[in-house]
């Protein structure tokens, strides 16, 4: 029999000190002997142990093999899974500041153990049990007193910069992270950022005179004006203090993002709306899914209905940044693991970006999930964007091989809301036009007419599945 | 050191953190004065103490 294949990550080649790579389906990543100093402090300093108890890294286990690069290998560990990945350009406001918070928190720790973050990049942080973590064991060096923190320029590119953006100037501005990948050049924030962030201390020093500095102070002096002065801890930890303090005062507040008055605007009344969740719950709990993606999930209401589901874990999207943020502080509240609230465009998902083309995947190959959800959404693309209800039916088969998708008809007040200034296009956007489409991929299971009112809930299950 | 840490970076970095490690002196100073009137006061969390673990709890 032949042995499973080692498949080193794409993504994972900047920092020497190891990288991760998958064997038999599981992840793993090797420690470089250049970094054994490192990783036994990190280990006998307590700080390990310290801050994987409060969540804030990825625990992991040492093993023994597979060893794929044995010549410089120190250690092999197997980290505990992640669900889902997910980008800062996918995350809502407070999902990217929670994560930036968690980052300057982690730099604290790190100096009482006598070590420091080499690197501050949004990219180490994902989501797992409804919060933030470091998934990058090897970002902790041990520290030297008098150094200056290395990561302090990616910091403020990776998170400062975005968070400014999004709560100054305007929430969508963490799409910039898709065409900038170490970050928003401090420049071009300081160009975007409005006149008054130039009276808040954190925002002049951190953003404005930092990318003064970045352009002015030239490294051909470097030599020559290399500094003398070190930084001493406690001046250090004032600089980390500080950063806290700027990002804990960036505030952003959904108000005026479309969606948010939705659900008062909708053709549900009350017992409709309830209906509703009941047929997805009766689906959802004959499915059993052990991965649910719901597109167009607004603030997550639908998606809510697989969270009791045992080891279910629910990716809750929507196009709308206001809808995302209300649905994490819903799952910062009540302290819900299993649900992933992503800001995305279906229209225009994530794409893959970096060296290659493969650093950062794009979201419809992360996208492989048991049951795929689209309630209230396929008229928003078959109707505002053209899109081709069979290549809705081929893209939602790519996904999943459960679909719950809801019918919307023309007679519904939403679609002829969007009807209202545009020549009606769509001859086969009927029920009977969505069936045959949908047959192109799907077989039909099942299908629950919603009581007082006129849209139809499919539930749909891919051909040869 | 894989990082470029950035010329520039490097010395506003240093100017920023020297005015703020005054702050933080100052800071501890008062935080020392007030802990000679109070019992409960243990000097050597001082940073982690500060620390907000809220990313997991409510606030």
């Amino acid at each position: 029999m032949a042995l499973p294949k080692i498949n080193k990550e794409d993504s994972s080649f900047r920092d020497p000190s190891g990288f991760i790579f998958y064997y038999d389906h599981q992840i793993y990543r090797q420690i470089n002997l250049i970094c054994k100093e490192d990783y036994e402090l990190l280990h006998s300093s307590g700080l390990y142990e310290r801050i994987t108890k409060k969540k804030k890294l990825v625990s992991h286990q040492e093993v023994d093999n597979p060893i794929p690069n044995p010549d410089c290998a120190y250690k092999i560990i197997k980290p505990e899974k992640i669900e889902f990945l997910s980008y800062p350009y996918e995350w809502s406001f407070s999902q990217l500041k929670d994560a930036a918070l968690l980052t300057l928190n982690i730099q604290k720790e790190a100096l009482l153990s006598g070590m420091t973050l080499k690197d501050a990049s949004a990219y180490n942080i994902q989501f797992k049990d409804g919060h933030p973590i470091l998934i990058d064991t090897l970002s902790f060096t041990i520290y030297h007193e008098g150094q200056p923190w290395v990561a302090y320029k990616q910091f403020c590119q990776h998170f400062l910069s975005p968070l400014a953006l999004m709560s100054l100037t305007d929430i969508r501005l963490n799409g910039m992270l898709k065409n900038h990948i170490d970050g928003i050049p401090l420049d071009l924030t300081s160009k975007m950022l409005p006149k008054s962030s130039w009276v808040n201390f954190g925002l002049l020093s951190h953003i404005h005179l930092h990318a003064r500095a970045q352009k002015n102070i030239s490294s051909d002096d470097a030599e020559k004006n290399k500094p003398k002065t070190k930084l001493s801890k406690t001046a250090f930890i004032g600089l980390i203090e500080n950063l806290e303090k700027t990002i804990k005062k960036l505030k952003w507040e959904p108000h005026g993002t479309d969606w948010l008055a939705y659900y008062q605007a909708t053709n549900y009344s009350d017992a409709a709306f309830e209906k509703k969740k009941e047929i997805v719950h009766q689906i959802l709990s004959e499915l059993n899914p052990k991965s649910v993606l719901d597109l167009g999930a607004n603030t997550g209401v639908f998606s809510r209905e697989g969270k009791n589901l045992q080891d279910c874990f629910i990716v809750s999207t929507d196009i709308d940044p206001g809808a995302v943020e209300l649905n994490y502080l819903e799952v910062k509240r009540a302290k819900e693991k299993n649900i992933l609230p992503l800001v995305l465009d279906l229209t225009n998902p994530s794409p893959s970006i970096g060296w290659k083309n493969q650093e950062r995947v794009s979201f419809l190959s992360r996208a492989h999930v048991d049951v795929t959800m689209a309630l209230a959404l396929i008229h928003h693309l078959a109707i505002a964007n053209n899109i081709p209800l069979r290549n809705i039916a081929k893209t939602l088969s790519e996904m999943a091989d459960n679909v719950i998708i809801e019918f919307v008809p023309k007679e519904d007040s939403q679609v002829k809301r969007l009807l209202l200034t545009r020549d009606d296009i769509f001859d086969q956007y009927t029920i009977d036009g969505f069936v045959v489409a949908m047959q192109t991929e799907f077989t039909i299971v099942k299908q629950f007419p919603i009581e007082n009112s006129d849209r139809v809930i499919f539930q749909l299950k891919k051909k040869n599945s | 050191m894989y990082l470029d840490p950035g010329f520039g970076s490097m010395v506003l970095q240093l100017v920023l953190a020297g005015l703020l490690g005054a702050g933080v002196i100052v800071r501890l100073f008062w935080k020392k004065i007030k802990g000679i009137f109070s019992k409960n006061q243990t000097e050597s969390t001082e940073i982690r103490d500060d620390i907000d673990y809220g990313v997991t709890e409510d606030k």
